[in-house]
């Protein structure tokens, strides 16, 4: 059987390079149907990737405010860095301790100006994946701190602290800066610090004894410290929302951006909806198109088929004559399609591509919506096979006997 | 030693067919065909030639049947269709159909979209047997040598009707069956293309049913001629054919 199937197929592919010209409208009646749904869901996943791409670049929507400041453990930070839903989480100040004063180191009379101190580490969204992450002793500075300081990577500056015990203190720690942020990635003035350097200065702030910065203050609370908060962001987009509702039920208060995730995922759902409506008529009706034309192509062909049958051609080898035709005809449409998609989508990416308000590729597939194109249109091949092979089964053999 | 039984033994085999109010009714008693034979079934248009024709190609199911055995001198194999049909075994009766019989039809037997050497190969390639030169010998013998790679579009009427017939022959089944091979051809032609047929079955030992409107090229050609016995009474039409093998 496999043998008589193979030449039933053969008999249809050599058929088909008979008629060149009906070959050809049969693929383009599929490209033309094959290749607007490409370019439609080429732009649907195009603007949605790039927006979920700047969103997802845009650490703010991934990071998750804890409102307020309070007295959290230890512990609860070790089980925020072990949870895989969170991306990146330090230690934070009291807000009254972030804001500190900076210096050039090694220039008398130097001017200082204010800024920010944030904990910073490996996996930290502010930093760019050259950026180094600095260790206790060296910083990350904001662009506009380090063009204030007129202070370049390798040079050294001051952060300097001040507190009121039994009278005002003032400490100045040294630290080395190993590079200089994008104003982009990060426009506040300001310095990223080793998580430990931002801790020890916060205590020493709040008038307890930090022995590298000196040997005055208070010893450590019987408790033992707690953080007063974090900087804390999620693994992804999709991970916002789950962390968040984790954390409240914990018992803190937090706020996030997940609304314009929400209204991201909404606008893709939606598009997703339309597209799958448009996919689906679309389909359906190829499928009836396809499926009538080789039914067509089979009732043209009945003489040869029947003179097939008689010749010995069983009724189920038969059926690979239309089968292997529609396979053939799929391949060829999807081809034709995914290069009338590849032009669309070249034409449309460099017309729109840098007008519209996301930037990237409008119109856009991944390497496996391909394989997905192409597969679907193998399913539809076969199911319009499958009708034209039912029209094969009632081919008489003795119609091949007669004059036509 | 047991005399070898014939190639078609076909015994009380009858078709009805309706077209409105008009019947026809074909009745085939006996029918055999011995070994090497050459018969032409002959009787005026409509009289049922070609339907007889098409239940011994194994292609049209009778109504009813007793019995229909084809025997293949070459292999020695008999085979039951009477029972393959009562047990509706396509199968069967379909490969039987590849080993025992070759086709010859008036006109439009050939596939347009093979080669004439790939129509010819066509009956080999279904048995998945190697032609081994017999395309060549077989077009040599019939004068389409030189036509192997022209499509069957090319050919006139008459180098058709030879391609069609080493077609028939290439596989040397059991017996060949041909519908009016020789009406659309002129009478010159027509009397070549019979010639060419019957030598080449004779040459390889095949036995030949034809249908026929002309019983004189029948006869000139050594055909044995089964004559209808056609009655019309009321739009409804009886049609006989009965012969036993010599």
């Amino acid at each position: 059987m496999g043998r008589l199937v193979r030449l039933a197929a053969r008999l249809g592919l050599f058929d088909l390079k008979r008629e060149p010209t009906a070959f050809l409208c049969h693929v383009l009646a599929l490209a033309a149907v094959l290749a607007p749904l490409l370019i439609l869901y080429g732009l649907k996943h195009g603007v949605v990737s790039t927006m979920t791409r700047d969103l997802a670049a845009d650490a703010d929507i991934r990071q998750i405010v804890i409102k307020g400041v309070g007295e959290h453990p230890l512990e609860l930070l070790e089980a925020l860095r072990e949870d895989p839903l969170v991306g990146f989480v330090a230690p934070h100040p009291r807000p009254i301790n972030a804001d500190q004063i900076f210096a050039k180191d090694g220039l008398r009379g130097a001017p200082t100006f204010p800024g920010t101190v944030l904990g910073t580490g490996a996996g930290d969204p502010l930093l760019a994946s050259d950026d180094p992450a600095p260790g206790p002793d060296e910083a990350l500075l904001s662009a506009g701190l380090a063009r204030d300081l007129e202070i370049e990577t390798g040079d050294s500056m001051l952060v300097i602290a001040e507190r009121t015990l039994d009278g005002p203190e003032t400490v100045a720690v040294s630290l080395r800066v190993v590079g200089v942020l994008d104003a982009a990635s990060w426009a506040t003035q300001g310095a990223l610090l080793h998580p430990d350097t931002l801790i020890a200065l916060d205590r020493w702030s709040e008038g307890y004894r930090v022995p590298s910065l000196g040997e005055t203050g208070r010893p450590p609370p019987p408790g033992g410290f707690t953080y007063a908060t974090f900087r804390l962001f999620a693994a992804d987009l999709e991970a916002v929302r789950p962390l968040a509702e984790k954390l409240t039920q914990a018992g803190l208060n937090v706020s996030t951006k997940a609304n314009r995730i929400a209204t991201l995922q909404a606008f893709d759902r939606s598009l997703g909806v339309v597209f799958t409506i448009i996919a689906a008529v679309a389909g359906a009706g190829y499928l009836f198109s396809f499926g009538a034309n080789l039914w067509a192509n089979v009732a043209r062909k009945s003489h040869e088929l029947s003179v097939l049958r008689l010749q010995g051609l069983s009724r189920r080898a038969t059926m690979a004559f239309p089968g292997a035709q529609a396979i053939v005809i799929a391949v060829a449409g999807w081809a034709v399609a995914t290069l009338f998609y590849l032009a669309a989508a070249a034409l449309i990416n460099g017309a729109l591509g840098e007008g519209l308000m996301v930037a990237g590729e409008v119109c856009r597939l991944e390497t496996e919506h391909h394989f997905m194109a192409a597969a679907a249109s193998l399913v539809v091949a076969l199911l319009a096979a499958a009708v034209a092979a039912h029209r094969v089964t009632a081919i008489d053999p003795a119609e091949g006997m007669r004059h036509v | 030693m047991t005399a070898e039984p014939p190639v078609v033994d076909l015994k009380g085999a009858r078709k009805k067919r309706q077209d409105g109010d008009r019947s026809f009714e074909l009745e085939v008693p006996h029918l055999t065909v011995g070994i090497g034979e050459r018969i032409a079934l002959t009787g005026r248009s409509g009289s049922g030639k070609s339907t007889l024709i098409e239940i011994l190609a194994a292609a049209l199911a009778p109504d009813e049947i007793e019995v229909f055995t084809v025997y293949h001198p070459r292999s020695q194999v008999s085979s039951d269709v009477g029972a393959a049909w009562r047990r509706r075994d396509d199968a069967f009766i379909t490969a039987m159909r590849a080993r025992c019989f070759g086709y010859v039809q008036q006109v439009g037997g050939l596939l347009g979209f093979l080669s004439v050497r790939q129509n010819i190969a066509l009956s080999l390639e279904i048995l998945g047997v190697r032609e081994n030169g017999r395309i060549g010998e077989l077009a040599g013998a019939l004068g389409i040598a030189a036509l192997l790679d022209a499509y069957p579009g090319d050919l006139s009427v008459g180098q058709r009707q030879r391609v069609a017939i080493a077609r028939a022959l290439v596989h040397e089944p059991a017996l060949v069956l041909a519908d009016e091979p020789t009406a659309a051809l002129d009478i010159g032609t027509a009397a070549t293309v019979m010639g060419e047929m019957a030598d080449a079955a004779e040459q390889r030992g095949i036995t030949l049913v034809l249908a026929t409107h002309d019983e004189r090229l029948a006869r000139d050609f050594g055909f044995r001629l089964v004559q209808a016995e056609t009655d019309i009474q009321n739009r409804r039409q009886w049609t006989r054919f009965a012969y036993e093998a010599a």
